[in-house]
């Protein structure tokens, strides 16, 4: 029986799976991937951390205890920066001793590898190679998978900025990744490019209101945390739009429009993307989506709302989610915010 | 140039020496207080963590009695600290709409250049009156330090409870107004004979608990609720991880020359902790072993309320102390803990400190 290893479908889940999947079946393991959030996996996430804990830190603990008795190897990489700018929030950085520290139960040995593209750029591949050791898969084949694993991730990432939520953009991964015949590193490469330039942009009538969702991946594509906000956004007939749909260049260049870079990976993607929604003006109006005491977000949080009053006093609401916020709550007050918006813009057309 | 800058603790006792040395005139926000924190929570962002509302409240103090630039330090993070001074800036100038400079030094391994173009801009000063500014607030810092470290030693041995944080304020007063580093000194040499003379019972054997957490509610009374002087009142002797000279030296002097500082700490942490997560996260790992190491009674974790590289420690700090066998309190502070509630849970806390040690001598006797 093929070695299991578990995933959990928690914080860098959302950016980074597809690759690490792929990274992991090449290497000839069998992945197995947590069940979506469920009130039952909070619960068992608020037994374990302390009360401080955000809720994402809280929904991925108990994730990881929905693995035990399933896996052999649950992978948590120690992710500390993959653009050398900034580091991940200080709760991803100790996140694999949190766990061993706090998670109940017989918890399987983790695999941690240390992403720190700081310490030179072949640090990451050095990383997983070691995974690859760990696993004792031989060198060569960890160096295959790992190039495909990069494809892999590529694409999916590309898919997300033509406007594909991650869910929809995983399930078309795999789609395509089981219906190749020759998936060698080459045809790989190929078959990429052709589907890329098939991909839609994402629609931007501006007819109806545009609205930009921003926050942190784990946050707003978390249905249970976020009490099924975007789909309830999209009910309302609203375009969304979140900062994993603007290209990586695109974000990028708003970085001179920060005088300081934040600390943090998410929040200046975060800051970047809205930086660039104002600037093409795609949006009409921001709703930031934030856990409740999530540190970063208290200094992005005051960043945004200044920015969206000095750009033209753009619309701005916070979001503030915790394991109390009930869908009833977040309804009314977007629906109230949406509301507000379709009002305004009615009056600026006529 | 107007200038203030952030109350941290008896610090300010040597920034003042500092900035009239270089020339300027200060404007010296009053000690934090209830006023300083509604002040500043009203205008910080609501998951600010504290030290960021208490200085947000103290530079309006400030820029009300008349300052017009603020000094502070910067930060490479992750900790927030570090972007503490870019939003505040942007919430004075923008939403308050003060006319305010406000320059931050970052850290000098990054930034030496910077620096130099600040104390350019900043030095009003010969070189010489330059260099003998930062040694008189150097020497200024030690003296506070070692008054201060004594009065922890003496204070749970007192005979009447009080006199030594009596005569430490007095000694604290006394070397503000010092003009000179042999005043200082001679001064020094005075107020700690003052504090040994104090009357003492020591025949007692006071516990003996460490102060661990985030520096600024370490350093700071007004926001740690007098923790070690209550501790102290109890008849506790505290230990201090954090003291400012020691800090300045380990984090600032040797990190210009990328020399890393506190590596027993950092070492000790390894096993729990491998991982710089900002702040003094990893530090707090690292010295409740070291405490449990040095056999002390107990370790009190000080930190502000959604402070993230604490939050990491504190979910750790229970394996610790399992492994250890050391009792840690952890403090989570912001702007609604009230004195009471603190010195409940800290009495408590003595209690049970004092009861395991007299369970802890029946076992071995």
């Amino acid at each position: 029986m093929a070695t299991r290893i578990g995933i959990p479908r928690a914080l860098a889940y959302y950016s980074f799976y597809p690759q690490w999947r792929t990274y992991l079946e090449e290497l000839g393991m069998e992945v197995i991937l947590s069940p979506p959030t469920t009130k039952d996996i909070l619960d068992m996430g608020i037994r374990d951390t302390v009360t401080d804990a955000c809720i994402p830190i809280k929904v991925f603990h108990g994730h990881v205890a929905a693995l035990i008795g399933e896996v052999d190897w649950i992978l948590i990489p120690r992710l500390v920066s993959i653009d050398g700018d900034a580091t991940f929030c200080p709760k991803f950085l100790g996140l694999p001793d949190m766990i061993e520290a706090s998670v109940q139960g017989a918890i399987p040995p983790l695999l941690t590898p240390r992403i720190d593209i700081r310490d030179g750029r072949f640090a990451p591949l050095r990383a997983w190679l070691q995974v690859a050791k760990i696993l004792s898969v031989p060198r060569y084949r960890a160096l295959v998978a790992y190039q495909k694993a990069t494809q892999v991730g590529a694409y999916y990432e590309s898919l997300l900025t033509h406007g594909i939520l991650p869910e929809d953009a995983m399930a078309m991964v795999n789609k395509w990744w089981s219906s190749l015949q020759d998936n060698s590193l080459l045809a790989l490469a190929k078959a990429k490019n052709s589907l890329l330039r098939t991909a839609n942009s994402i629609e931007s009538s501006t007819q109806r209101v545009r609205l930009a969702v921003v926050g942190y991946p784990y946050a707003i594509y978390d249905d249970y945390i976020s009490c099924n906000l975007l789909a309830s956004l999209r009910r309302l007939g609203v375009t969304v739009i979140t900062p994993d749909m603007v290209p990586s260049k695109s974000r990028k260049a708003q970085a001179k429009r920060q005088p300081k870079y934040l600390f943090w990976h998410y929040s200046n993607q975060v800051i970047r993307a809205t930086y660039h929604f104002f600037q093409e003006q795609m949006v009409d109006g921001v709703i930031h989506v934030t856990a409740f005491a999530c540190g970063p977000d208290a200094m992005v949080g005051k960043l945004l709302e200044l920015d969206c009053r000095k750009n033209n006093r753009m619309p701005f609401l916070s979001l503030c989610l915790d394991e109390h916020t009930g869908v009833a709550g977040v309804m009314t007050r977007i629906e109230a915010f949406v509301d507000m918006l379709v009002r305004r813009k009615e009056a600026q057309t006529s | 140039m107007k200038i203030t800058f952030p109350r941290m603790g008896t610090s300010w006792i040597g920034l003042k020496a500092l900035f009239e040395g270089l020339g300027h005139e200060t404007v010296l926000p009053p000690p934090p207080s209830k006023h300083t924190l509604d002040l500043g929570t009203k205008y910080a962002p609501e998951f600010a963590c504290l030290p960021f509302k208490v200085l947000l409240g103290s530079y309006l103090e400030a820029l009300e009695m008349g300052a017009d630039t603020i000094v502070s330090s910067g930060g490479v993070g992750p900790c927030r600290a570090g972007y503490y001074t870019q939003l505040q800036k942007r919430i004075l100038r923008e939403q308050l709409s003060y006319d305010v400079r406000v320059i931050t030094f970052e850290p000098l391994n990054r930034n030496w250049r910077g620096t130099y173009l600040i104390l350019k801009d900043l030095v009003e000063v010969g070189f010489g009156d330059f260099l003998g500014a930062l040694w008189l607030t150097w020497q200024k810092l030690l003296a506070l330090d070692a008054l201060e470290k004594e009065s922890h030693r003496i204070r749970p041995l007192e005979r009447h409870i009080g006199t030594t944080s009596r005569v430490v304020k007095d000694a604290f007063a006394d070397i503000d107004a010092a003009q000179s580093v042999d005043e200082v000194r001679a001064r020094t040499a005075v107020r700690l004979e003052e504090l040994r003379a104090i009357p003492q019972d020591l025949a007692r054997e006071p516990l003996r608990v460490g102060v661990i957490g985030e520096i600024y509610v370490v350093l700071e009374p007004f926001v740690n609720q007098d923790v070690v002087e209550t501790l102290g009142h109890m008849g506790v002797y505290v230990h201090r991880s954090i003291f400012l000279t020691d800090w300045t030296k380990d984090n600032a002097i040797l990190d210009a020359f990328r020399i890393p500082g506190e590596m027993n700490i950092k070492r000790a942490a390894q096993p729990y902790l491998p991982e710089m997560v900002g702040g003094h996260g990893q530090n707090s790992i690292g010295e409740t072993i070291l405490y449990a190491k040095r056999g002390f009674d107990g370790v009190v974790q000080l930190a502000p309320f959604t402070c993230i590289p604490e939050i990491v420690a504190k979910s750790i700090i229970p394996k610790v102390s399992e492994d250890y066998n050391l009792p840690v309190l952890t403090l989570m502070l912001d702007e609604q803990t009230g004195k009471a509630g603190v010195s409940t849970r800290l009495e408590a806390f003595v209690d049970l400190l004092t009861m395991r040690r007299q369970r802890l001598r029946g076992e071995t006797a």
